[in-house]
């Protein structure tokens, strides 16, 4: 039996379907608390917030247009409500202004040896992802861990692919500082 | 890894529940639909309130003839950011950023950067305010006459226009002319050389001092019926000039 996508599940939810509600829980959840638990530096009330994300899903379900599609539909719903998670514990500086979408950006490209790099940060990038900015952190979490595209990413946070590109860039940089300053001679860059 | 499963099966069986108890209920098609009708139309509000603050202030810069002021050196400068309508410039200012932060929802903004979308309202707003400027918009609803020009022979004893003090009412009074103590617009009635008289919009007779020291970067070649501002301080119905320039009415 050809397995549904998450677009036509959402359908089947929008027309008053509730099991099929829990069929996209089940496949988002892992996700979404992976990202939460990467995300938020506090993992204590992850649940509460995966739990809200969803809560807020369904409520909203019938502003999802299904001809597009729902992964970052969804993470955008949970990208606020961290967000705002943030926010409330006042733990840490969210900036209301930034420069990075004020003006265009050369492209960053995808290169070839991403994969390689792909996995190295990866594993870097699990022991040092909750001490970056979070400007930084939430689109490296996007691409190494959530595996998205640069397109995806700029939808989910609403931003200019260009943007996101330039913050990877810069977040990659400033994680390989951290890392040379902690590790002197073995970063694993 | 049992744990980790339970407790994933806790959220979604938790959220099942309150769906079927009615805890949780999924808002309505027609709710996004009124919302996304209503940002629309608060777009569209904040961007023609943003228009016409733009016309209006092209209006007045253009009726008291402010913008003329630089061009007499530094102290014409200091004139003209002394007279500039502020209170309306900065409302200005708020409407852009009003406009850019509600049009930055829709993905046709925020998928390019934030100096695009600027520039493109910053343009919207400069030919809008140009245009709607040039109409006889702002002019009617603040009833303010164009200069009367002395009338040629043949008028004498005709239909001739009422004639008023009547330039700005309400916002315009507030925003407009009167405030500018030291920039007289005007047309010449007659001249007394070197000085001459010019007639504004309030039908006040002012005489034009000139002096040696009076600035005519653009020549001194007046008239009868010419349109000039005037730059100086005023003492009674004389006004010795600091500049003089011919505008365009």
């Amino acid at each position: 039996m050809e397995e549904s996508t998450d677009e036509s599940i959402a359908r089947r939810v929008q027309g008053g379907d509730v099991e099929a509600f829990a069929l996209l829980m089940q496949r988002y959840e892992k996700k979404i608390t992976r990202y939460a638990r990467k995300f938020l530096s506090h993992p204590d009330d992850v649940k509460d917030i995966v739990q809200e994300v969803f809560v807020k899903a369904y409520v909203n379900i019938r502003s999802f247009d299904a001809k597009r599609r729902f992964s970052p539909w969804i993470y955008r719903i949970a990208h606020n409500e961290f967000v705002n998670a943030l926010k409330k514990k006042k733990t840490e500086k969210i900036s209301f202004i930034d420069f990075d979408f004020f003006f265009p950006h050369p492209a960053a490209k995808e290169t070839a040896d991403m994969d390689v790099d792909k996995n190295d940060l990866r594993r870097i990038l699990d022991g040092y992802i909750g001490k970056m900015p979070v400007k930084y952190r939430e689109p490296l979490i996007l691409y190494y861990f959530e595996e998205m595209s640069y397109r995806e990413i700029a939808d989910v946070l609403r931003l200019p692919v260009s943007t996101v590109g330039i913050r990877l860039q810069r977040g990659k940089a400033l994680l390989k500082k951290n890392v040379s300053r902690l590790h002197p001679g073995g970063s694993g860059f | 890894m049992e744990e980790k499963k339970e407790q994933n099966e806790s959220i979604s069986a938790r959220i099942i529940g309150a769906v079927k108890s009615g805890e949780i209920k999924m808002r309505p098609k027609w709710h996004f639909i009124f919302r996304a009708i209503l940002w629309t139309v608060g777009v569209a509000i904040v961007a023609l309130a943003l228009v016409y603050s733009a016309s209006l202030f092209v209006f007045i810069m253009a009726r008291t003839g402010i913008w003329v002021a630089p061009v007499f050196g530094l102290r014409g400068l200091v004139v003209f950011l002394t007279s500039l309508p502020w209170l309306l410039l900065i409302l200005v200012v708020v409407f852009i950023v009003i406009l850019e932060i509600m049009v930055r929802r829709y993905s046709f903004a925020w998928r390019q950067p934030l100096i695009y979308s600027t520039v493109a309202i910053l343009i919207v707003v400069a030919a809008g305010g140009i245009l709607i400027a040039a109409t006889p918009f702002h002019s009617e609803l603040s009833h303010c006459r164009p200069f009367e020009r002395p009338l040629p022979p043949s008028y004498i004893g005709a239909s001739v226009p009422p004639r008023g003090s009547d330039c700005g009412t309400g916002i315009y009074r507030d925003l407009g002319p009167r405030r500018f103590n030291d920039i007289h617009a005007g047309v010449i009635t007659e001249f007394s050389l070197p000085n001459f008289t010019i007639s504004n919009r309030q039908q006040e007779k002012l005489l034009i001092l000139v002096t040696r020291r009076t600035r005519l970067p653009f020549g001194e070649d007046f008239m009868v019926g010419d349109a000039v501002v005037v730059v100086g301080e005023r003492q009674g119905d004389q006004v010795e000039a600091f500049g003089i320039s011919e505008i365009d009415q």
